[in-house]
């Protein structure tokens, strides 16, 4: 389509019937011009023509092949021939016949299309609207909905260009028809309850035209419904972002006092312990002695793995838990581990089930450690002594998965959902709930999983599993 | 041996820790609360050792271990955080001999202290080696428990020999593959963890419970036990 300075539109309505008309009309022509087709088979002929136009251009074009019809027929068809002029009444009166029939057909026909294509076009608005809302209530990021949304509104009409403004995003969103020149943009305002949440800013398709009164309605309309799903949106999340806000700050009560009762609880240990040593009782034993002299030392590693999980914690928290990744071997972490919990893990049975074939895995060898640290601190703590750990290593697919096995008394099913939160805890008294929560954070910032399952015969086991490439 | 040793780290708490267990234990110490105080020192008073904070206020410490090693081959044992294991690794490029965790156990530091000492003192040659019931004989290259041989392939010997000459110390990835199988194997560490597995298995040594090879995960291994200070002539009588 060229550009007009202005009347495009009015142009375009009425060339396009007119060319549509010419066709069919000269085919038509073309057709009843087989020899030995009579006037009236070929007038029948025109009546196709009429029909066609109708079906394909409208009421215009339906007119515009009457008419022609009318002329044609009566210039090639109807003698005299090759003049406009009728020789016999009775052809006349056939030739007024037809254009009265031609025009009844024509304009029913048209309407009836036109019709049809109201329909068709008010099914596909209503099914936008409603899937439009569905979506914005169904918690699909704002922008994704009124993107998709613009997109379909720029395809249905068709327009060159269609922007939303709103105050849910921060920039607008805007779908544009490629390769199309946009005509005057028109902005419809978004109205829920009385006030303004935004506008769509319409660009006909056509340069220098403007909207159509049904363009406006159609998106008057959406705009009206609309503007009710954005409010309600926006206070869906404002609810949200209250709930969220009442979550955090609930989490941080949870955080400082069981923190603050993690710390105190094993440095009122070592206090009491070397203000007993420092007292210069000679009444200890070397043996009493000794044991104090372990609680300390005990105490303060449990502070030391209580001061990792914090780090940790304030990392994740900050959005700052990346994974310094190099290839290790994982057995050797695990190896590592056990070695260096020895002391805690003293009265169980820890038992390590390592394949050989274990491939080398991009880890942050500190924060797996911590993980695994962390997962046989909690066998060890909720299982009773000298009952087995396990610790076992496999390669399952595209992973390695660990599993770490107690035979404690399980997880209630009911609690399950609950272990990998942060400061849930099995036991009120034992401490922060940091552990899991921190394991699943690392876990995942490796791209691994990590799930509890039931121990078979009873139990606990933590599996995670680790991507190898 | 008495050691004229440089501690560097500014905390004061730490410092005095270190000064007390050291001292106790017949060593001379100095120390420094930052990195400048600390190059100034070691460049004017002779200096056995440095043990050295990573995590200093003003220049920190993986400059003071460049700058140091610019003259000086001291060795250099620093301490550094569980969390800081990419810092611990250049600082072990930058010419760091070993480092110790905080928190850490005195003896932990003592025996690093130990260790980098033997690699730095020309080592008394040696024909044999005992670590308890382990005998490893250098002369032969034969290894026995109990008396009773252990059965080792070459390589498998090369890496024992290798680990058990320098006990204590930290044995990266790379060196060991570049010493044992030679330069052009740096990374194949795949190698390393089969043999350090067999190696384990013919010496009874639980990985989980190690007195011989400790697992350094993602940095190497180290060589658990001291030699005992007597070894009588040749070591063992092969049977």
């Amino acid at each position: 389509m060229e550009p007009r300075s202005s009347g495009g539109g009015a142009g375009s309505r009425i060339a396009r019937p007119v060319a549509v008309a010419l066709a069919l009309a000269g085919a038509g022509t073309g057709l009843a011009a087989i020899p030995g087709i009579s006037t009236a088979g070929a007038a029948v002929i025109y009546v196709l023509v009429v029909t066609g136009a109708s079906a394909m251009g409208g009421l215009r074009a339906g007119l515009a092949a009457s008419a022609l019809s009318f002329l044609a027929l009566n210039f090639f068809f109807t003698p005299p021939l090759h003049r406009l002029t009728v020789a016999k009444p009775e052809d006349l009166v056939a030739l007024v016949v037809f254009l009265v029939v031609s025009v009844v057909v024509g304009t029913l026909l048209s309407s009836a299309v036109a019709q049809r294509a109201r329909a068709e076009r008010r099914e596909r608005e209503a099914f936008l609207l409603h899937r439009l809302g569905t979506r914005l209530l169904s918690g699909e990021p704002v922008a994704d909905v009124l993107e998709s949304f613009a997109e379909a509104v720029t395809e249905l009409l068709p327009l060159a260009r269609c922007e939303i403004r709103t105050e849910l995003t921060a920039e607008p969103i805007v779908s544009e028809r490629r390769g199309a020149e946009p005509g005057e943009p028109e902005s419809i305002p978004m109205v829920a309850m009385g006030r303004e949440v935004g506008q769509i800013v319409l660009s006909p398709a056509l340069p220098g035209t403007e909207i159509s009164e049904q363009e406006r309605n159609v998106v008057q309309a959406f705009a009206g419904q609309m503007g009710l799903a954005l409010e309600g949106v926006r206070q869906s999340s404002e609810a949200a972002g209250a709930r969220l806000e009442a979550e955090a700050s609930r989490l941080r009560a949870a955080l400082f006092s069981s923190v603050t009762h993690d710390l105190r609880t094993p440095l009122a240990s070592i206090t009491a312990a070397v203000t007993s040593l420092l007292d210069g009782d000679p009444g200890f034993s070397d043996e009493q002695r000794t044991e104090l002299l372990e609680t300390i030392r005990h105490e303060a590693e449990r502070m030391n793995r209580l001061v990792g999980n914090l780090v940790d914690l304030a990392r994740i928290r900050a959005g700052a838990l990346v994974p310094s990744k190099t290839p290790a071997a994982i057995d050797e972490i695990i190896e590592g581990v056990v070695a260096r919990l020895q002391p805690l893990l003293k009265d169980h049975e820890v038992m390590l089930r390592l394949r050989e074939d274990l491939p080398e895995v991009p880890v942050d060898v500190v924060q797996i450690d911590q993980v695994l640290t962390n997962l046989l601190e909690n066998a060890a703590r909720f299982s009773s002594p000298g009952s087995p750990i396990v610790v076992s290593a496999a390669r399952w697919q595209h992973t390695v998965e660990v599993q770490v096995a107690d035979r404690g008394e399980g997880i209630p099913p009911e609690e399950l959902a609950h272990v990998f939160e942060l400061f849930w805890s099995g036991d009120e008294s034992s401490g922060t709930g940091m552990g899991l929560a921190i394991g699943r954070a690392i876990v995942e910032a490796h791209g691994g999983k990590i799930w509890i399952q039931d121990t078979p015969g009873g139990g606990t086991t933590v599996v995670f599993q680790l991507p190898v490439t | 041996m008495k050691l004229r040793i440089l501690i560097v780290d500014d905390d004061a708490q730490i410092l005095r820790a270190l000064r007390t267990s050291l001292q106790g234990r017949g060593h001379e110490i100095r120390t420094a609360p930052n990195g400048e105080t600390a190059l100034e020192v070691a460049s004017e008073h002779p200096i056995d050792l440095v043990i050295l904070d990573l995590g200093l206020p003003g220049i920190d410490g993986q400059e003071v271990i460049e700058r140091l090693r610019s003259w000086s081959d001291v060795p250099i044992i620093v301490l550094s955080v569980r969390e800081a294991q990419e810092q611990k690794v250049a600082a072990l490029d930058a010419g760091a001999d070993d480092y110790v965790t905080k928190p850490f156990a005195i003896e932990e530091l003592l025996a690093r202290i130990r260790a980098v000492r033997r690699r730095a003192a020309s080592e008394v040659e040696r024909s044999a080696l005992r670590f308890g019931a382990l005998t490893v004989d250098l002369a032969r290259q034969a290894v026995a428990i109990d008396g009773e041989l252990v059965h080792l392939t070459p390589t498998e010997y090369r890496l024992l020999e290798t680990m058990a000459t320098q006990p204590g110390k930290l044995l990266t990835h790379a060196w060991l593959l570049q010493k044992v199988w030679g330069p052009g194997y740096a990374t194949e560490s795949h190698y390393l963890r089969v043999f350090i597995r067999q190696l384990r298995q013919k010496l009874g040594d639980e990985a989980a419970r190690p007195s011989f090879i400790i697992t350094e995960p993602g940095l190497g291994y180290r060589w658990k036990p001291e030699p005992d200070d007597e070894v009588g002539g040749g070591g063992f009588e092969p049977p």
